[in-house]
């Protein structure tokens, strides 16, 4: 195999490069992105990859986020929602925002918001699995912090101040049974579309 | 806002589709060429890589705040690192897929005419070799002469550092003369003469 040649001094430049990457100015980076790229990916790869990224995102998307996109889709506000199942504003407003443990909605009114969705139940599966997840790393510590040079960081540390408040009954919520609870409540769920 | 205004890190408010298309027209290409390019990766382990990054990108963006664009690109970019690293550390192939030339002409025009000054020369060669080696195999040992590199750096100019950084990351000098406001003509020039101030400093440290 031909080997490439390369210069030791340079090839330790693009290991700090590719090392530091954390601490390189963001200016550089966003140069980097500027620039034209020397490849391009084949067109016939670059479909590949749109549809299976297509595929990652919707596996991974929220409740919330599910409801933030067909209220897009529809030209829907939520009072229009809340008229049609019964959910208040306030309570819709939080689904939309991930910031209810879904439990906490009554199934009969979960399953009319679901059915107004148009939604197939294994979709609603993973999207509420996804949202408890969601909730459940903003109520916990980070592991470890990342590095001080980084201006984004961890959203809970700023959601847990600010827009996500517990409430009450949040406030006795056992978060380290919610996934349990949440199989629980999917069961029930699934029997009231079973009855049907 | 147009698209190009538009942040990414907002994607949750898009439908998805339109979401991964902007996601892959901002950064697919980049990443892709920079892995064949200065990783000298094939195309279907570039591919890959881009492929994991964008997907892991798409699953945890949302447990972050990003304060612009710009910060979103880094977190794009620290991720394509990692799996990057990941993917040497595992294959080990690094070392497999490089040689090494000697150091650029440069620090050697005196070398030539002084045997004392080629010894230190082929002893610094040989550390850095040494540290590339043990970057792939135990990089926690490499942690110390990244500092000092990093250390280096600092001390040179702004355009300075912006040369040999852009260049690293394989940037071709047209760019890069748009930004350090030098001559195009003129900037593999000074490519050599930074390397060879930074080798200087570098281990004078």
């Amino acid at each position: 195999m031909n080997k490439y040649k390369v210069e030791p001094f340079e090839e330790m430049l693009r290991i700090l490069f590719l090392e530091k990457s954390e601490s390189i100015p963001e200016d550089i980076l966003d140069k980097f992105f500027q620039v034209k790229p020397e490849l391009k990916i084949p067109d016939e790869k670059a479909e590949k990859m749109l549809t299976l990224l297509e595929s990652d995102l919707q596996g991974s998307r929220t409740f919330g986020e599910i409801l933030l996109q067909k209220l897009d889709e529809k030209k829907l506000q939520l009072s229009d929602i809340a008229n049609r199942t019964g959910l208040t504003v306030e309570i819709l407003d939080r689904i939309k925002n991930d910031t209810i443990f879904p439990n906490q909605i009554p199934v009969l009114l979960m399953k009319r918001l679901i059915e107004f969705l148009g939604m197939n139940f294994n979709e609603v599966k993973l999207a509420l699995k996804q949202t408890v997840n969601y909730l459940l790393e903003l109520t916990q510590e980070p592991k470890a912090e990342i590095s001080t040079s980084l201006l984004y960081s961890r959203r809970f540390k700023n959601r847990k101040k600010d827009s996500f408040k517990l409430d009450q009954q949040f406030n006795s919520f056992d978060y380290s049974n919610a996934e349990k609870v949440l199989e629980i409540y999917l069961k029930r769920l699934e029997k009231k579309f079973e009855k049907e | 806002m147009n698209e190009m205004e538009e942040t990414s890190y907002n994607l949750r408010f898009r439908d998805y589709s339109d979401a991964i298309e902007i996601l892959y027209n901002r950064f697919a290409d980049n990443l892709y060429s920079y892995a064949i390019v200065s990783w000298k990766l094939t195309e279907d382990e570039s591919w890959e890589l881009v492929y994991d990054t964008l997907s892991q990108v798409i699953k945890t963006y949302k447990n972050y705040t990003f304060e612009s664009e710009k910060n979103f690109k880094s977190f794009v970019f620290i991720i394509f690192c990692n799996k990057l690293k990941n993917h040497y550390r595992s294959k080990k192939n690094r070392a497999k897929l490089i040689s090494f030339i000697n150091y650029n002409e440069a620090s050697f025009e005196q070398a030539a005419e002084n045997s004392k000054f080629k010894a230190e020369q082929e002893v610094q060669e040989s550390l850095v070799r040494k540290f590339i080696d043990d970057y792939w195999s135990e990089p926690q040992s490499s942690t110390e002469s990244l500092n000092i590199l990093n250390r280096a750096l600092d001390m040179l100019e702004d355009w300075e550092r912006i040369l040999l950084l852009q260049r690293a990351s394989n940037v071709p000098y047209s760019e890069i003369s748009k930004w350090v406001d030098k001559p195009e003509s003129q900037l593999k020039v000074y490519h050599k003469r930074v390397l060879k101030k930074l080798k200087q400093i570098f281990f004078q440290l």
